[in-house]
Parts: structure tokens; sequence; C-alpha cells
């Protein structure tokens, strides 16, 4: 009987595979011999000695060149740093700049921490190469190489050529010199970025052809055709990302416009369209923004690489120049199409809607790995892209024009929402309720969604207020329990039977990064308190629903970030490291005071002068509507159970909220008379969690008795009663501090930044600043436009 | 089924398949052997890693397996550990080392990632000088080489 062990054995070198095979005759009690062999290698007593004993000659060799490496022995280096792979995995655990010190330790430490930093060098052009003596002086050790041009048409110029030559020259000697850090021998540049109106071919290409490790080029505003695609493929045969970005068409010059330019049906004829030769690449990522690309080209790409597992194609144009007219191509021959030379298929023409969803046809027959789409054609509706989603069963990222979201869609892609990470939906014309709808649904199944791009006309916010949809749901449910009616929702006087789906939650309690804008139509029937309602709303439900959030970009008209609009609720986002709030249409003056409760350590002054005004006051009736959205606008005055049943109906759960009511024999700090003496204040303080995504936030603050529970909430305070609201100052300090500590107020914030709208006479956005910076001077504010574009 | 595991000293150890097979190198050997009592000697382990990677692995018997991501990008690698992780290496330096050497070859790669981060925790914010003070390494460096990977080091700052 035979049994075969495999393992792989890697040695610091190389990789190999060692098999081996054993026989025995035993079939009971089977003997484990080969257990010797180490599986990831490198480690095994005997290798480790020989290694041991290499290195020590290697340093006694090298102690006769050296003037001070005779310093200590080596007996005592722990083996683990003498494994490349094991140094080198603790050293990607360690930040950058460690890293670049740990360079510094020993050679090995040296080789170990290189692996995974990158070094850059700018070479810019203008038309001659700015101190390009220091770029070439780095060549050695640079990992990504930028190269820019900032004129144009210089081919010409016999100046210009120096420096290129110098360069070409430099990248190879460099790559044939063996340094400390570069132990391969060959050049380290493995990122090409490319931009400016760069001849490829010429300047370019030799420069590509002497780098074996090149697997990433981006061009920008480059001289591209398709004779120079295919020289490139050619030349970099292990190119991994390609990606090429234009100007918005209109800045384009013709010049630039032409990439991969049209050709006559004479010049196909004669030159074929296979701009891969029949070669499978290597590629994995394809960004194509603003290009003319013949379909061809784009089809023969995708055909021949079967590895893509990220393609974006924005703004794509087939070149309008032909002979004869194109002859479109139908679905059926272009799944069956391999190994077929392709016929004529146009993206984006008058037959471009049915072409479209051959395109991702083909992308699902030919690219099987594809895991992000990203895809702006605006021919689609929702069932016909359906289809073609249908067998690309790793998809985990989806860009898509909003008009595409549809039950439809949904039904298709069923089985891979709970493992899609990210979604971008771009505006479309649409009739807006479905895909709102379909929108919600998806967000609710989404449990690993950790990024969400909407740039839609209307976003379905009246999704997110459940309140009415519960208390229905609560009226029928008490009704069908207590016999009113003998089935739910029949004769119960309250509507429209509600079903639990209805009152669902998004479920992606993972989300890091939100970027919501929307632009509705103005309404001028909405008022002031409509407008808080709803900002109140949307950040109480975010900081509840996606408490892991980190980035947030919020546009809305008609936001309110004053305290009465609730931008505190978003405190309660422990991780958020950008908040970027802008309000194109809504002219509410900030104040300091709507800013003050940002304070990490707000000072004596501060405290006072919030407890002197309405500040506190203020800062707590807003946290108070932390649940506003499940219908609950003040907190502070529910059940407790109230709140634990409408999360526990929502699908969060809130095992350990808990009360507090203060007793009445704190000093009293009021302004106004009333007898109310109780204030029952709801902490919450909630373990979010949902079964599917085993994420939990703990934020239970307050530690009272659970018989405080049972107590009654004070019937004499009611919001909006006229009555100013009471608060004991001891009271009201422990309130605070059970809401949200002053510590948890964005440890982490890094940037912030609060449009208030477009037009902006007052200079309200330096103010603004002003106020931000006072009270969180460690955050970074965006001073101006361009700024903010570029972050 | 519990599986026998054998260490270095020759001392026998009786665990749950499943917790055994945290450990890729066994899990393997068990599929290919098939059914059999016999012990699984294991020459690098001793009997007090082995004690602590069995109580690793007892720990995190549920875990889902973790799946080799191909586009893993080591620049992205987070490097929070858990707590009770944190607890479980706080060991003597030498113990730590053993530990991440016998996750190294019994292909258990989370308790080699916690080992690695509780050393990259213990490098972070250290000197040169310091590290290899810390771990006895010897510093091979000419002067010129030094300098070298100083301007070099300079470079990456001016990114």
């Amino acid at each position: 009987m035979v049994w075969l062990f495999s393992t792989h054995h890697r040695s610091s070198s190389s990789s190999t595979t060692t098999t081996t095979t054993t026989t025995s005759s035993s079939s009971s009690s089977k003997p484990y011999h080969l257990l010797l062999l180490s599986p990831r290698s490198s480690f095994s007593k005997n290798s480790l000695k020989a290694k041991h004993s290499s290195h020590k000659r290697t340093q006694s060799r090298n102690c006769k060149n050296k003037s001070d490496s005779a310093r200590t022995s080596m007996g005592s280096t722990p083996v683990v740093f003498l494994i490349p792979e094991v140094l080198e995995r603790i050293l990607s655990f360690v930040p950058s700049r460690d890293r670049l010190r740990a360079r510094l330790v020993s050679r090995d430490w040296c080789r170990a921490s290189t692996a995974h930093l990158d070094f850059s060098a700018h070479w810019v052009e203008h038309p001659v190469a700015k101190e390009y003596s220091e770029t070439l002086q780095r060549l050695g050790v640079v990992t990504e190489f930028h190269y820019r041009l900032e004129t144009m048409y210089y081919e010409e110029m016999v100046e210009v050529d120096v420096p290129w030559r110098r360069l070409r020259d430099r990248i190879v000697s460099s790559g044939r010199v063996q340094s400390i850090s570069n132990g391969s021998g060959s050049s380290r540049i493995r990122l090409f970025d490319c931009r400016g109106s760069i001849h490829v071919r010429s300047r370019l290409l030799p420069l590509f052809a002497t780098l074996p490790q090149l697997t990433v080029v981006r061009f920008e505003g480059c001289d591209l055709s398709r004779v120079t695609l295919k020289s490139l493929f050619r030349t970099c045969p292990r190119l991994q990302v390609l990606e090429v970005r234009n100007p918005s068409e209109r800045t384009l010059n013709l010049r630039q416009k032409g990439l991969f330019a049209a050709v006559s049906s004479a010049e196909e004829e004669r030159e074929g369209w296979h701009l891969l030769q029949g070669r499978q690449t290597r590629l994995e990522r394809v960004v194509l923004h603003t290009v003319t690309i013949h379909p061809r080209i784009l089809e023969d790409l995708i055909l021949h690489s079967p590895s893509l597992n990220e393609l974006a194609l924005t703004q794509i144009h087939a070149p309008q120049v032909y002979d004869t007219p194109m002859p479109t191509w139908t679905t059926s021959t272009l799944t069956s199409a391999n190994n077929v030379p392709p016929s004529t298929w146009i993206i984006d023409s008058n037959s471009g809607h049915k072409d479209s969803v051959a395109f991702v046809d083909l992308l699902a027959s030919s690219c099987p790995k594809l895991k992000s789409l990203k895809y702006d054609a605006t021919f689609f509706r929702g069932n016909e892209l359906t289809g073609a989603l249908g067998p690309l069963t790793q998809l985990q990222q989806l860009n898509i024009p909003y008009l595409c979201m549809s039950r439809v869609l949904l039904m298709a892609i069923e089985p891979r929402i709970p493992t899609m990470t990210r979604l971008d939906l771009l505006s479309g014309v649409s009739s807006m309720t479905f895909e709102m709808r379909a929108l919600h649904e998806f967000l609710c199944s989404a449990v690993s969604l950790e990024t969400l791009v909407c740039t839609v006309e209307v976003f379905g916010e009246q999704y997110l207020d459940l309140g009415c949809a519960l208390q229905k749901l609560e009226d029928e449910t008490f009704e069908a329990e207590s016999g009113a009616s003998d089935e739910i929702g029949e004769g119960g006087g309250a509507g429209p039977f509600i079903s639990r789906n209805e009152v669902k939650v998004w479920g992606c309690r993972n989300l890091k990064e939100v970027h919501l804008r929307v632009s509705p139509r103005p309404d001028p029937t909405a008022s002031l308190e409509d407008a808080r309602r709803s900002s109140r709303i949307l950040f109480g439900y975010l900081s509840k629903v996606c408490p892991r959030l980190t980035k947030i970009t919020l546009e809305r008209p008609g936001l309110d970030c004053t305290l009465d609009g609730g931008l505190c609720l978003l405190t309660g986002l422990p991780d958020l490291e950008r908040l970027h709030v802008r309000v194109p249409s809504f002219d509410t003056l900030l104040n300091l005071w709507d800013f003050s409760w940002m304070a990490q350590e707000p000072t004596r002054l501060q405290r006072l002068a919030d407890m002197m005004s309405t500040n506190n006051s203020r800062f707590e009736a807003a946290m108070r509507a932390q649940y506003e959205w499940l219908g609950i606008p003040d907190c502070a005055r529910s059940d407790p159970s109230l709140i634990r049943s409408r999360l526990r109906m929502v699908g969060l759960s809130s095992p350990e909220v808990k009360s507090t009511i203060i007793s009445k024999d704190t000093m009293t700090m009021t302004t106004t008379a009333t007898t109310a003496t109780a204030v029952r204040t709801f902490s919450d303080l909630s373990e979010i969690s949902t079964a599917s995504s085993h994420t939990a936030i703990s934020m239970d603050l307050s530690e009272r008795s659970k018989e405080d529970l049972t107590r009654p909430p004070s019937p004499t305070l009611s919001r909006g009663s006229g009555r100013r609201q009471v608060y004991q100052a001891g009271a009201g300090r422990e309130m605070m501090a059970a809401i949200i500590p002053p510590e948890q107020r964005w440890p982490q914030l890094k940037r912030l930044l609060i449009e208030q709208r477009a037009g902006d006479r007052r200079n309200q956005q330096v103010i603004i600043n002003g106020f931000i910076k006072k009270f969180r001077p460690e955050v970074q504010v965006f001073e101006n436009a361009s700024e903010r574009t570029s972050n | 089924m519990p599986v026998t595991l054998t260490s270095l000293d020759n001392q026998e150890f009786k665990v749950d398949k499943e917790v055994a097979e945290r450990s890729i190198l066994i899990k393997n050997m068990i599929e290919d052997v098939g059914e059999s009592d016999a012990p699984i000697p294991l020459p690098n382990v001793s009997a007090a890693v082995l004690t602590k990677v069995i109580e690793y692995c007892e720990h995190h018997r549920n875990d889902p397996v973790q799946v080799q991501d191909e586009t893993d990008d080591p620049r992205k690698r987070s490097n929070d550990i858990e707590e009770w992780d944190m607890k479980f290496m706080q060991v003597d330096q030498e113990m730590l080392f053993e530990i991440i050497l016998a996750a190294n070859y019994l292909d258990i790669k989370p308790l080699l990632d916690v080992g690695c981060k509780t050393v990259a925790n213990i490098i972070k914010g250290k000197t040169p000088e310091e590290i290899r003070k810390a771990f006895n390494i010897v510093n091979d460096f000419t002067p010129e080489e030094e300098a070298q990977i100083k301007k070099e080091n300079e470079w990456a700052e001016d990114r």
C-alpha cells in the first residue's frame, strides 16, 4: 500500500515542492515517518545549523574586509530571525516608519524590511528633466517611478534626449548592480506612473523593457495607440495592472482623444485586431476612464485576461471613423466566441444597449474570477444585467448606474449579496421608487458591505424612519395576541398590514465608508423642524446601525449641522476618521456653540459656559433623540422595554439596556420653576449585534441597578409642553456621561469639513473651520476647494 | 476521535482530531494516512511548547479556517491582537520564539500571525541599536553600507 506525502518546502532562496512516497504493510497503525519534513520549511534543526554555520563563515569572511564588523558573536541570535520568511512576516506587521529603522539592524533585516517598503522617484520633464541627477541616484532602491511631462510635442528637442538617455542607462545599470536591499540584482521598479502627453512608444517602452519586475502601469493623458498597446504587452508580459485615464472629454485635445485610434476597415483587414496575438495576459486590474477604444481591442483584452478580477470602464467611446457600417453582435455569438475571431461590436452607439449586455456576457464567460465591476453604460435595465451577472460568482464589488437597481437584479445576485463588500451607484434618470426600494433591500442583506457610494437624485430616506411602521406592527401584534382579530392585519383598523420585512434595517454592521450625495428637487413646503428631524434620523440611524464607520461623506440639501440637527449623534462612531458634510441649499447659521461638544477635553471656562447657557441641554436633547428613527424622540423619557423591543424588531439587540433614575436629593440646577423631581435617563447602551455578522459594540456606560427599571417615567415631563426640562447638577453630568463620555468624541478623527452652501457670501466656511480648530486643534480642516478635491 | 501527538521529549498528548487539525501539517498527514492509531511524532516541538500550542488550538477550535487569499497584501495586514491571544502570548521571549517556530513548523497561520504581531509590537518604536541589543543581533554592515541605507531611508521619508 502506498501513501503519498506531499509537503511544500520553500527554501529561503527559492520555492520548491518536495514529494515523498513511503510504503507500509500495516493498515491499523500506519506510521507517520515523514513529519521531520517541515511544511513551510526553512525550519529544521539541521538546515538551521547549516544556515547558521554558513552565516558564520560568511560573516568571518566579511570581517576581513570590514573595520568593525566583528563586534559580537552570532551564537545567541534567536533562530526565529534566521528564517527569512518568518522575519519578513514579523516585519510586515511593523509600521512603515519602524520598518525603515529596522533596515539598519543587519543585512538580513534590511532585505526583509525592504520587501514591504515602497520608495518612489519623480522624473519631471519640462521639457528638460528637472533635478534629474538625484532621481538617478535613487534608482537602485526605487519601487515606484513617476514620469511626468509638463509640455507637449518635445520630440525634436535635442537637449531633452540627454537626461532621458542617462535615465535609461542608469535603469539598465542599476538592474545589473546587486545592492544590499536589492538582493535579486534587477531593478526593483514595479510601478510606473506616466502623466502628460508622453510618447509612449519612443520614450517609455524602451524603459519598460529593462524593468523585469514591472507589474503596474498607469497612463494619464499619454499618447497611446493600438500598436503601442500591442508592444506594451509584448514588452511587459508580467503586467498585472493597466490603468489608462484621461482628463474629461472636453479637455482632451485631438491627439489624446485618438487613443487606441480608430482605423479604417482596410487597415483592419491588413493588420487584424488581435492585440495579444493569442497570448494570455496576467492582467488582474484594468481601469479605462475617458478613453476612445475600439471595441475589438477591448474585447481581445478581456478574452485573453482570465485572471482579471477588477475591471473599471467609465466614459468609454468607440471610434467614430469607419469606411463601412458596422454590423452589431448578438449575445449568443459573443458567449460562444472565446476562440472565434470577434466581429464588430460597439459599446456606445445606437445599438449600444443590446451590446452592453452582450459585453457583460462576454466578461462573465471570459473572466470567471472577476470580483469588481465598474461599468457606467447607461443602457442597462436591471433585468438585462441580471442574466449577464449571473455567472460572475465571485463578484464582490459592483459599480453600476442607479437605474440598474431592481428586484430582478437582486434576485439574480442574491447568493452573492452577503459577501459583497462595495457598492457604487451612479445617478441616472429613473422612476426612483423601484430603485430606492431595491437599494434598501440590498443594504438590508449585504452583511459584508464595507463601502457604499451613492450619487443619486433621491435616496430612500423614508426607509430609515421606522417609527410609524413599528408602531403599526406593534398595534397589529397586540391585536393579534389579544384576539381582537382572527387574522393579523385584518380588521385592525390601523391601515394596511405591515410585515416584518418592512421594518428591516441595513445589515451592514461592518460598513466602513459611506459616501452619499443626494440631489432632490427642493421642497418649499418643508419646515425647519422637518429638516432637523430628518437630519437627526439620518445621523442617529448611521450611528446605531453602522457603528464601525470610519469615513462619511454626506451631501444633501437641508441637512442641519446645528446642535438641534443632531450632528453630535455621530459621536456614537468611535472609529470615525473623516467626516465631510456638505449642505448645498440650506442656510442655517452655524455658531461656536454648535461645535463646543466636539472638544475632547473642554476647559473649565467652556464647561461653565455650556452649563450657564442652553448648550448642554440642547446637546443632551439631541443625544436623547438617538432613537428617533425608531419612533422614540426622547429616549430619556421612554420605557426602556419599548426601546429594547423595537431594537429587537429591527434585528438589533440590546441585552444590557439599563436605565437610571436620578435621585431627588441631588442638587437641582434649573432656571425655570417646575415640579418635576426625577428625570429618567436612558443610557443607551446597547450591545448591538447580529447573528450573521457577529459584530458587537458594547456601549454600556451606566451601572445602575435593574430595580430602577421598574419605576415609571415622570409623567410631568413632555417634550414641547412649554416647560423647561429640569436636570440636577449631579444628575446632568451623570446623564451626559451615561449617554456619551467625553473621551468617546471621535478619538480617531483626522479630517473634518462642514460646508454650508456653494455661494458663501458671508465667508462662513472660514468661520466654521475656525470653530472646529478651536475645539479640535489636531483635526485637519480643508482650507480651499482644491484641497478638498485632492483629498 | 482523539489523535496522539508525540513531542520532542517523547511525551504523548491526546487531543481531539478537530483541535489537532488546526495545524495544516497534521491535517494533511491525517488525510494522507487515513484512519490510524499511531502517534504522530513532532520532533521539532518540545512538550512545553506543544502544551501551549494545544492550548491555543483548543481555544480557537471553532474559528473559521483562514483561506489563503492570493491577493493578501502584506501592506494591509492588521496589527490587532485579540485580548485572549494577547494574554496567551504573555510568556518569556524564549517561549515566544519557540511558539512562533512551532507555529511555522506545524503550519498554524493564525498562531504564527499572533506570534509575529507580538514580536512586531516589541520592535515598534525601538532604534536599530535597541533592536540589536534586545535580540542579540550582530551589525554586519560596513560604515559605507550603513550610510547608504540611511540615505535611502531619507528618500523613502521624502515621498
